[in-house]
């Protein structure tokens, strides 16, 4: 093997060491960088309505309020219940607790 | 008899070399991968016919004041045309999986390992007698690896732009690979109880979260590694006008109109590199070798990294989403999902596996500045 391969090599090696550990770093700071953002979003929630819940809370007040005129896509409280318990269920059954 | 021969001279048929006509029959090659095999199509095709344009003798194509030789040095010499490719898919990229589980970031940074340990390879191929890599060779080719197609054109733009044809032909040729190239390194490092593994669903991300990342991910770039914020800059702008709800129509113009065009032109200006004298050559056939075992490596260390986490873990985390961290958006996710579905069926890890999917793009553009910055010109 030649000199110059040998240094090129051992370049080589170096970057392999330099390059890993620098993406490693940037990403860990990247990491609590979005633990950062995630933190401050809940210490200061906007006003944002999240669709989901909305259409919950639009799924409730339609069955609390009017009983008898269900729409087709309407949950009762009773299917709402036994779907979550369900997902709870399934969750504690198959995850690590 | 005088004026036949003039007009004799003035077709193709006698001016043709025997390299144009291999590179025209590897021109047909890419258009029957894309339009037949559905492989990459959107950058092979045009990659593909611009090797026919630039092998057709007398045309001029390639040469100075040809069409393809000004597209090439306006756009993919500059850089500008896989910029301008990556703010689209930053304006079409959600990191909604990512921010939900952010520790997914260090899947698509193991993955990078394939491109780093790659150079090796490059350099260990100059003990032949055929090969003279030169380290910025080697880093241009070893980014294959990051299964990034503009990471990789702009990188060897920048370090190699004579291997170019070669690189961007690999890089792409490989995506579209991924199917065939993962599953079976997938099952190799993982057991078939791994592999059945469920994971916790993914909390819902507000709309304040996905504006602040792109800007934030911005930040920590200008000030750590500033030889990535053309990648990453372009990236985090693309993704701002998709997230923050003010400039739709510039969001909409970024990932439809904008990108189909660069799209267009970025690959004729590829296809222009693949003129014989360039790509018949022996450098071709390595860097091809070169870029699958980067890519093999990158998946396998990206497993073996989501493996390590999913011991230290106290949650679930399915090894086999750490083979999305070599980015190859959003074709190594599918291919997760599929294999973790062969193991169970009502296992769906697509979301999951966006995670370090889009992380992986990150780590490729980051990888890609440490590059430029340590070997550049």
């Amino acid at each position: 093997m030649s000199t110059q391969m040998n240094d090129q090599l051992m370049e080589a090696g170096i970057l392999l060491a330099v390059g890993m550990s620098v993406v490693f770093a940037f990403l860990i700071l990247l990491i609590a960088g979005i633990h950062g953002i995630a933190w401050f979003c809940r210490k200061y929630p906007s006003a944002e309505v999240i669709p989901h819940a909305a259409h919950n809370r639009t799924i409730q007040d339609r069955t609390t309020q009017d009983n008898n005129k269900k729409s087709p896509t309407s949950v009762s409280p009773q299917v709402a219940a036994a779907i979550t318990a369900a997902v709870h269920t399934h969750r504690h059954t198959t995850l690590k607790s | 008899m005088e004026k036949l021969l003039i007009l004799w001279d003035s077709t193709s048929i006698p001016h043709f070399e025997p390299g144009q006509i291999v590179m025209m029959l590897v021109g047909f090659g890419l258009l029957y991968l894309a339009i037949v095999r559905k492989f990459e199509p959107l950058l092979l095709l045009p990659i593909g016919f611009g090797a026919l344009l630039t092998n057709i003798p007398l045309a001029g194509f390639s040469e100075a004041g040809g069409l393809l030789h000004y597209i090439y040095y306006v756009g993919v010499d500059t850089g500008v045309f896989p910029l301008l490719i990556f703010m689209g898919v930053g304006a079409m990229t959600d990191f909604s999986a990512l921010i939900a589980n952010p520790r997914m970031l260090l899947l698509g940074a193991a993955a990078q390992f394939g491109i780093f340990a790659t150079l090796f390879g490059a350099i260990l191929l100059n003990g032949l007698p055929w090969f003279d890599f030169s380290m910025q060779d080697a880093s241009a080719i070893a980014i294959i690896g990051g299964a990034d197609g503009p990471t990789a054109i702009f990188l060897a733009s920048k370090l190699a732009p004579e291997l170019l044809g070669a690189i961007a032909v690999a890089a792409y040729s490989y995506m579209a690979l991924v199917p065939i190239i993962q599953p079976p390194i997938m099952r190799a490092l993982t057991t078939p109880e791994e592999r059945k593994l469920p994971m916790a669903q993914l909390r819902v991300v507000s709309k304040k979260e996905k504006i602040l990342f792109p800007l934030a991910v911005l930040v920590l770039t200008l000030i750590f590694l500033p030889a990535a914020t053309p990648l990453v800059g372009m990236f985090c702008f693309g993704n701002l006008l998709k997230e923050c709800g003010v400039v739709d129509r510039l969001s909409y113009t970024a990932q439809n109109e904008l990108i189909n065009i660069v799209t267009i032109f970025l690959g004729l200006g590829v296809g222009s590199k693949l003129s014989a004298d360039k790509f018949l050559t022996v450098e071709t056939l390595g860097i091809l070798a070169l870029g699958a075992v980067a890519f093999s490596i990158g998946t396998a260390t990206g497993v073996l990294m989501a493996k390590l986490m999913n011991k230290l873990s106290k949650d679930n985390i399915n090894p086999l989403i750490g083979a999305a961290g070599v980015s190859a958006v959003p074709m190594a996710a599918r291919v997760v999902n599929k294999v973790g579905l062969e193991s169970n069926p009502h296992n769906f890890l697509l979301m999951h596996a966006m995670g370090p999917n889009v992380a992986g793009v990150l780590g490729s553009a980051v990888a890609a500045g440490i590059l430029l910055a340590l070997v550049g010109p």
